[in-house]
């Protein structure tokens, strides 16, 4: 293909037709798609994605059917930078249209960088509770922590991405290789009872007198997976031996190697903040004589020990705490009321829809404008 | 605007769009650093809040066994190590240079039986193909623990196909004692190993179990103990110790020294679900298992404490004792956790306590 015919396929208006199209229906199918596959995998294989793939039920293989939202996204991003760069005039008759364009392409690059890059979490915190960390729901870490110093811990916490692809995991920081037997994506784990035919999940820890059992990954918007794996810890003297380590394990599980003490656990992955929140007091109030909430809030004391910032906040419904880059919202509460849930929101792009739809409207403004005093002025000279 | 402007300006412009995109991406790029190992250090003080019950308690199992305990004659050259979870004593041995031996003792209940799982788990662990139950019989020699007569197996597993590992030896002593199973394991390269094996066989010979410490306290599960509900035991039933999973197991004699029993257990959430502990059930007499749909075509419901549960009812061979049984599985699902109620023995006796035990079953007050 010629640089010409490339040029024009990319800036040409029917590019920008055929996308808009498929964008619409790609919205239709991952929509009706989340009713059987939940919404966080239908996001995945549909909007994050540059192919979508079908495949007969049971067979192993698959073939690529409509391009995925990345794809579209990509092609229409190009398209709009492309024909805006071809068809550019200077010109403040021009100014509208520049802003149109450059408003979309921030809602689309905006869109990529939410993302890639926002993250959403959890804090759970009892009455007089303090921590200093959020977890992200849907995803684990295996947690290794050398507890032999006093004073402090050294964790090497192994993201479940890196569990599922890798079987061998060595780093600077462990003297040890951790294998990985088997990860399970979502599981149940059970006490081994008298009568259990299965054998052990493991040979060393909690798991020698537990089973596991692998469970299909769950849709319903209010499940969630709940992983286990089977490690082996490698070192050059040999195995240490398996253990099972999973979410339903509440517990670390302990050993030594050379002296020192490791303890292993699968957890939510946790993302460590430099201030910590206290939750003074979690408050869910309903209107007198009736069982109809009227107001759920959290009193929490915020500390920041590089800063000295030292200071109490009040969230409630609608009236988040932004901090650190982070927003954190009063999501949900223990039920017997001692409890809180913060949704905790960290998205750099947040603005850019915003700044982009002013964009948008501004140019149009602009635009019409401009013809509306054009039409105006052509009727009073005629 | 004539073709050269074409030609040549968006080219011009091409490149900026090409600057402006390796921003983005750089940008962006953090991003992706998230699913890469973090290293980073915590205060004990923080991460104490950390070991409070996680929030899937309610569906979980945390275990956390009391161990039994025994005495024994350290052999010289070996170095005592903390206990840990699992392990009532545990040593390591050094040899040349860096090179070390792990030796292990492992009391779990109920492991009668599984000696091929657990050999074949040990040959997977020093790279050797799993065997059957007669090379694993062939295999096993005799040996001598505390007094009492244990198996004992001796594997030995090549090295690494890319060389790097050295090749493993575990010597394995088993003794059956008082429910519980306890394991003697050595671990570690083989020439350390093979060099430590009179040693080992000398530690075996030490070991003594308490007599003032019953050798079977079973591990507590989670499960154990916990608020036992109120209920009325109809007449003929013998109330006996059930162990640390059950919180009540009931004898039940007919005539002619027909035999069954009824067993009492919960666990939190749904406890496996109906589906995992009817075929569980099938397992123990002898039945493969079903689908969801068989199963469910299959079960009855039961009113029971202002809910429903579900009961089902299956016959076949006892694994244990090679005689016919029936069983009467109920499982009570309430908010926080199941119950379960498993009447099996002689099938004309559970037969003849059938509507005993559904009374039973139905006095139940939480």
């Amino acid at each position: 293909m010629s640089l010409d015919r490339l040029i024009a396929f990319f800036t040409s208006l029917k590019l920008s037709v055929v996308t808009l199209v498929l964008a619409m229906l790609l919205v239709f199918f991952g929509t009706l798609a989340q009713v059987e596959r939940g919404l966080y995998q239908a996001q995945h294989e549909f909007f994050r994605s540059f192919l979508i793939y079908w495949g007969p039920p049971g067979a192993a293989w698959k073939v690529p059917v409509f391009p995925g939202g990345y794809l579209i996204g990509g092609v229409m991003l190009i398209n709009l930078l492309a024909a805006h760069l071809r068809y550019y005039r200077t010109g403040w008759k021009h100014l509208g249209l520049v802003m149109i364009h450059f408003g979309l392409v921030l809602l689309l690059l905006g869109q990529l960088a939410t993302d890639l890059l926002s993250v959403e979490s959890t804090l759970h915190l009892r009455e007089g509770e303090t921590k200093n960390y959020t977890v992200v729901d849907r995803r684990a870490e295996l947690a290794v922590v050398d507890v032999t110093d006093a004073q402090h811990d050294r964790v090497v916490a192994i993201p479940q991405r890196v569990l599922e692809h890798q079987t061998a995991i060595t780093h600077p920081e462990l003297p040890f290789t951790v294998r990985v037997q088997r990860f399970m994506a979502n599981s149940t784990v059970a006490n081994r009872r008298g009568n259990n035919a299965a054998p052990p999940a493991s040979d060393q820890g909690a798991g020698a007198q537990l089973t596991v059992q692998e469970l299909p990954r769950v849709t319903a918007m209010d499940r969630r997976d709940v992983p286990s794996a089977l490690i082996e810890i490698g070192t050059p003297a040999g195995s240490q031996g398996t253990w099972l380590v999973s979410e339903f394990i509440d517990q670390p599980q302990r050993f030594t190697w050379q002296g020192r003490h490791y303890e292993l656990s699968l957890r939510q992955r946790r993302d460590y903040t430099p201030h910590s929140l206290t939750l003074l007091e979690f408050r869910h109030d309903k209107y007198p004589g009736t069982e109809i909430p009227k107001n759920f809030s959290s009193r929490v004391r915020l500390r920041h020990p590089q800063t000295g910032e030292d200071r109490e906040v009040l969230i409630y419904m609608n009236n988040p705490l932004r901090y650190g880059g982070a927003t954190y919202y009063q999501a949900s509460f223990d039920t017997d009321n001692q409890g809180t849930i913060l949704q905790v929101v960290r998205n750099p792009g947040w603005l850019t829809p915003y700044v982009a739809c002013v964009l948008v409207s501004l140019g149009l403004i602009w635009q019409f404008s401009l013809h509306l005093f054009n039409f105006l002025r052509q009727r009073r000279v005629g | 605007m004539n073709s050269f402007g074409f030609r040549h300006e968006p080219r011009a412009h091409a490149r900026g769009a090409g600057c402006f995109f390796a921003l983005v991406l750089l940008a962006l790029a953090p991003g992706c650093q998230r699913e890469e190992i973090q290293v980073y250090n915590i205060e004990k003080e923080s991460r104490s809040s950390e070991t409070r019950p996680n929030p899937h308690a309610g569906q979980g199992h945390g275990v956390l066994p009391n161990r039994p305990r025994l005495n024994y004659r350290t052999p010289a050259g070996w170095t005592t190590r903390p206990p840990s979870t699992m392990r009532v004593a545990s040593f390591a041995i050094a040899g040349d240079g860096e090179e070390s031996a792990d030796v292990a003792v492992i009391p779990l209940p109920d492991m009668g039986g599984r000696d091929l799982d657990m050999v074949n788990l040990w040959r997977g662990q020093v790279r050797l193909a799993p065997i059957d139950a007669a090379a694993m019989e062939q295999s096993r020699s005799r040996v001598p623990i505390g007094g009492a007569e244990g198996k004992f197996f001796d594997m030995a597993g090549p090295t690494s196909p890319e060389g790097e590992a050295p090749a493993l030896r575990v010597m394995v002593a088993i003794l059956e004692r008082d429910g519980l199973s306890w394991f003697f394991k050595m671990t570690g390269p083989d020439a350390l190993v093979q060099a430590q094996k009179t040693a080992f066989l000398d530690f075996l010979k030490s070991v003594e179990f308490p007599a003032d410490e019953p050798a079977a306290p079973a591990p507590a599960a989670t499960n154990a103990g916990e608020g036992k509900p109120t209920w009325t035991v109809p007449a003929g039933w013998e109330e006996v110790p059930g162990g640390a999973f059950l919180v009540a197991k009931f004898n039940l004699t007919g005539e002619s020294g027909a035999t069954a029993a009824v067993n009492v257990s919960t666990s939190p959430g749904d406890g496996g679900g109906w589906l995992d502990n009817v075929n569980r059930w099938r397992g123990q007499v002898g039945l493969s298992s079903q689908s969801a749909a068989e199963i469910n075509a299959a079960t009855r419901a039961l009113a029971v404490a202002g809910t429903q549960a579900q009961m089902i009812e299956m016959l076949g061979t006892d694994a244990r004792t090679e005689q016919p049984a029936r069983v009467l599985g109920v499982m009570v699902p309430l908010p926080d956790r199941a119950w379960f109620y498993k009447l099996m023995g002689d099938p004309q006796l559970v037969e003849a306590q059938r509507a005993r035990f559904t009374q039973f079953v139905q006095s139940v007050k939480y």
